[in-house]
């Protein structure tokens, strides 16, 4: 009886142990849950999107105020089309700011910097950041320097 | 009574139309504003280009009086301020507005100074954008050398025509290279609006 009563607090203990650690593994992956209500789509389209991906995070000044929902290849015009889900209360993105795909850090992954315009008006739910600038990828700078050479 | 109600209202139609003037077949339009724009500066480079030498003054007036009915210099300099133009007053927003007219127009000579007989290919059926007083048109420097540089202008209606917002050559947007190069100075400065125009690098 007694055995049973320890290897049952045992278990209970080593499931906490691993949910907890599960837990922490979900909230350092950033993954919100549920959060996904709080959030509008705007759109942005690039010629090179380097190596942002799906969850890769957009942000205004360093603060995040949003995620990367979907990335699409636009067979018309060969461009990346990117939709992002915005926080709820950032509304004051104005109809003339500028996406750009940056680097974390000097070896990071990729993501997505909005610098605000001047315009009075504001993007809504579906708009689109017509001003972008693409990833700036290394073997095409090489490639235009080495060009320069000749 | 049937005849009457008819023709007033084709009257009304045909005397409304011209008021609506919005740029229908927008990106047509466009582009054949970029067209005859590049043609006829590409004519009157031939005739200004040896001015650049002995007479850079000259040369640069030459190529604003071409370019800048075309430039939207005032809607280029506030997104170029961006955030801080809030802040600025109506005084120092046009203050900046002809600085950075000269620098741009200043910048765009240069460039033209040094072609040497590229060819410049305009391209047709660029993609429309949503908002239809906005446009977007490409352009492509053929080198010498065979490789290809592309140019995109961002355009906006104003007033009855297209003028220019933005350029991107090369994939770099150069209206957000010069918003971050604003920011940059308003730090340098202390958010001192007048000092940042004051030091906005006019020389080439």
């Amino acid at each position: 009886m007694q055995m049973r009563s320890i290897e049952i607090i045992v278990g209970a203990f080593m499931l906490a142990g691993i949910i907890s650690l599960a837990v922490l593994a979900i909230r350092v992956s950033g993954f919100n849950v549920g959060a996904e209500t709080n959030t509008y789509s705007l759109y942005a389209r690039f010629d090179n999107i380097g190596g942002l991906v799906r969850r890769s995070k957009v942000s205004i000044g360093g603060v995040v105020i949003g995620r990367v929902a979907e990335i699409r290849l636009d067979q018309d015009t060969y461009t990346a089309l990117v939709r992002m889900e915005i926080d709820r209360d950032v509304q004051t993105i104005s109809t003339d700011s500028t996406a750009t795909i940056l680097t974390d850090g000097l070896l990071g992954g990729k993501y997505i910097g909005i610098s605000i315009g001047a315009e009075e008006a504001f993007l809504v739910n579906g708009d689109e950041i017509t001003d972008t600038q693409s990833a700036i990828v290394l073997e095409e700078l090489i490639g235009r320097f080495l060009l320069k050479k000749f | 009574m049937r005849f009457t109600l008819s023709l007033i209202f084709g009257l009304t139609v045909v005397t409304i139309l011209p008021a609506l003037a919005l740029p229908s077949a927008s990106t047509n339009s466009a582009y054949e504003t970029v067209k005859s724009v590049t043609d006829e500066l590409l004519v009157k480079l031939v005739e200004v280009q040896p001015l650049y030498e002995n007479d850079k003054e000259k040369f640069f007036q030459e190529i604003d009086v071409s370019l800048a009915p075309f430039i939207d210099f005032g809607g280029f300099s506030r997104g170029v301020m961006a955030k801080y133009y809030r802040r600025a007053s109506s005084e120092q927003k046009s203050q900046f507005a002809v600085r950075f007219r000269i620098s741009l127009i200043r910048t765009y000579s240069k460039a033209l100074a040094e072609f040497d007989n590229q060819e410049i290919i305009v391209v047709q059926n660029n993609r429309p954008l949503k908002d239809p007083g906005k446009a977007r048109v490409s352009l492509e420097v053929h080198r010498k050398d065979g490789s290809i540089y592309p140019i995109e202008y961002s355009l906006v209606w104003i007033d009855g025509k297209w003028m220019l917002r933005n350029i991107v050559i090369s994939g770099i947007n150069i209206g957000l290279q010069f918003r971050s190069q604003f920011a940059a100075s308003m730090q340098q400065y202390k958010n001192d609006i007048d000092k940042v125009i004051e030091n906005w690098n006019v020389d080439v």
